[in-house]
């Protein structure tokens, strides 16, 4: 087997990020760590070039690139979910700009890991074998353990850290496992191939349990009940812009490529996956809502909502399978655009506390960064940031669902396709969740307008602001305008094969 | 079935129980190398001999002295062990994973295809030669990610545990 120069192509905006984030930890040693300047451009400019990349594949080349023997392949859905995460990635390079400055994290090390762990997450949603797949799985999370534990002085992150690493590790036996089962049982690791060993007959107890094995894997990266418990506690230890890149990205990420194996290795054993996925989302939204109402933190808070998104994000896949036994892969669509909706409302949520963050003083008369996290942090806000607590009203009211926001087209998509498919009582169970969350989104809004303040010394930083603007127009934009987004999922789901 | 892999498999099982059950760290390492190394005995009598080396040199070499070096140094006394987790704790733990192993084991055993062929396919199967070919071809994609993968590892860790040597931290 030969490999030309031309399959590079395929990886050419991966490739893009992956060499702008090397160059931008060697950065370090020739320009002066006072100044991120240099970082920001660097960074920001391989993130540009690898948008435009991608758009000049979505809308000049549009065949999809196979390439290395089809286990690297850049088609639309690959090109859709890279330009969410390129998009969550250059709003969190433009915020991480605070949290570093404040934290004193070195600005190579923080861009760096961002751009290798995007890099990554880029070639994960492409990935058509399992071998590219669990590397890049592999690539990102190691990225994503060493982020959250950056601010090493702070315990919290530490054990942040520790148990996002050993968590992760136990999941990725998992994931290893299953892969191990499903090769054999097939013989193969490309997912085309494992599609016509099961299609041969080859559908033994081993493919089984290795395709649950995969799936397990896949729950833990995204924070899927039941193995959700790594994440309100990583979320909230790590620092507030790691929380945001993570949050969005790796839920882009893993969404994406169980997409893809669902689509392209399993798509005619429909009925041994799709009711484990049915209980697992409705576990997910359940528990998610459920366990976010008891929050007082509001980092932890949007931590749980969070697992209640993936729960939401899993109805479309789980109901890929109508009840006349029809298999319907163009539902995964909404869970597509489900994703790009997600991803500006909980990066400019997270954005927020950034925003809000004030100083403590700590021992030995420095003092230490406290971004906003209880409710106490974030009362009588709108008297003193209106227009950001307006934006996060936006953002809490897309969380939960209120038109015109993205958030509920978001959800109306994907419920109303529910039922279409004869899935209503999910439909109906997902509703209900949605609406349990309104309870702890609005008390929220109601400590930032109605309450007094109760701290006055809040330092917000300028770029976080511009992020927040950014975030907010995303949200109002996809609401108001969902059409283009909704025809580029759906597009990128019927060309996916 | 042969008996070289019976007699390995044995002891591989023999020592991974010994492993787990064994109070002093050092002990459980020990056990834990001999488990290594009668595993890389089992690749070798299911003719990948590439396999068996590697296992060798990275597990038995490598990560064993990894963990004799932290085991040494945190050298635990017997009273920081901490108590042993009581048996409620245990044995629903024990449970899941019995039933965790019977699930793998009844996908295995069930599957009429599997029953472990008494030869390789051909001589050279399983070979360094047959192993780097699949490597440096079919695989080669994901081999060179695996170097990223090494360089995020590595900078990862230094990241982690250097000493406060850049100007940032230092002014701070």
């Amino acid at each position: 087997m030969t490999f030309t120069i031309y399959e590079l192509a395929a990886m050419q905006p991966a490739l893009l990020v992956m060499i702008a984030g090397l160059l931008a930890v060697g950065l370090d040693t020739f320009v002066p760590s006072k100044t991120r300047i240099a970082h920001a451009m660097l960074c920001g400019g391989g993130v540009i070039a690898a948008m435009a990349a991608l758009g000049s594949q979505l809308y000049y080349q549009r065949t999809a690139i196979h390439a290395f023997g089809n286990m690297l392949v850049l088609d639309d859905m690959a090109c859709f979910l890279s330009l969410a995460i390129l998009a969550a990635t250059g709003l969190v390079l433009i915020s991480s700009d605070a949290d570093t400055t404040r934290r004193n994290i070195g600005f190579g090390e923080y861009y760096g890991l961002i751009m290798i762990a995007a890099s990554a997450m880029m070639m994960l949603v492409a990935s058509n074998d399992f071998m590219t797949i669990f590397v890049n799985l592999e690539v990102l999370s190691l990225a994503l353990y060493v982020l959250t534990g950056i601010t090493r002085k702070n315990p919290r992150s530490n054990e942040a850290s520790v148990k996002y690493l050993v968590s992760g590790a136990f999941a990725t036996c998992f994931f290893l496992m299953g892969v191990a089962f499903l090769y054999g049982a097939t013989g193969t690791f490309a997912l085309s191939g494992i599609r016509e060993a099961l299609a041969l007959g080859l559908d033994s107890s081993m493919a089984r349990v290795g395709l649950g094995m995969v799936m397990v894997g896949f729950a833990f990266k995204i924070g899927a009940v039941p193995f959700h418990m790594w994440v309100p506690d990583v979320y909230e230890g790590a620092p507030t812009s790691t929380t945001a890149f993570m949050s969005v990205t790796v839920k882009a990420a893993g969404v994406g490529a169980l997409i893809r194996v669902l689509l392209i290795a399993a798509p005619m054993r429909s009925d041994l996956w799709a009711d484990l996925l049915w209980w697992m989302a409705v576990a997910t939204m359940v528990v998610g809502n459920l366990m976010a109402l008891q929050q007082t933190s509001v980092k932890r808070m949007l931590a749980f909502s969070s697992v209640a998104h993936t729960g939401y994000a899993l109805v479309a896949l789980a109901t890929m399978r109508s009840t006349d036994e029809t298999f319907v892969p163009e539902a995964a669509a909404s869970a597509l655009f489900y994703l790009l909706t997600y991803t500006f409302m909980t990066l400019g949520a997270f954005s927020f506390l950034i925003y809000m963050g004030h100083e403590l003083p700590g021992k030995d008369g420095t003092s230490e960064w406290q971004d906003a996290e209880t409710l106490s942090d974030l009362a009588g806000m709108a008297d003193r940031r209106p227009w950001a607590a307006a934006m996060m009203g936006l953002f809490l009211l897309s969380l939960g669902g209120i038109p015109p926001t993205a958030g509920f087209l978001g959800k109306f998509y994907l419920f109303a396709g529910a039922i279409e498919r004869g899935h209503v009582t999910i439909a109906v169970i997902g509703v209900m969740a949605s609406l349990v969350s309104l309870y702890y989104y609005l008390r929220v809004i109601v400590w930032m307008y109605m309450k007094e303040p109760m701290i006055a010394d809040e330092k917000p930083h300028p770029s976080v602001a511009v992020v927040i603007a950014l975030a907010g127009l995303a949200t109002l934009l996809i609401g108001v305008m969902p059409g283009a987004f909704i025809a580029a999922a759906e597009h990128s789901i019927a060309v996916l094969r | 079935m042969d008996p070289i892999f019976l007699i390995a498999s044995a002891v591989a099982l023999a020592s991974a129980v010994n492993m787990v059950t064994q109070r002093n760290p050092v002990y459980s390492a020990v056990f834990l190398l001999v488990g290594f190394l009668a595993v890389a005995v089992t690749f070798l009598s299911l003719s990948a001999p590439f396999l068996a080396a590697i296992h060798v040199v990275v597990y038995t070499g490598a990560i064993m002295v990894l963990f004799l070096f932290v085991i040494m140094l945190l050298n635990l006394k017997p009273e920081e062990l901490g108590a042993e987790y009581p048996i409620e704790t245990r044995a629903p733990i024990a449970v899941l994973c019995a039933a965790m192993f019977g699930m793998m084991s009844w996908a295995i055993l069930s599957d009429p295809s599997l029953a472990i062929p008494a030869k390789a396919p051909n001589a050279t199967w399983g070979s360094v030669e047959e192993v780097g070919l699949l490597l440096f071809n079919v695989y080669a994609l994901p081999f060179e990610l695996i170097s990223l993968l090494i360089i995020v590892a590595m900078f990862g860790a230094l990241v982690l545990a250097k000493k406060r040597l850049s100007n940032v931290e230092a002014t701070s």
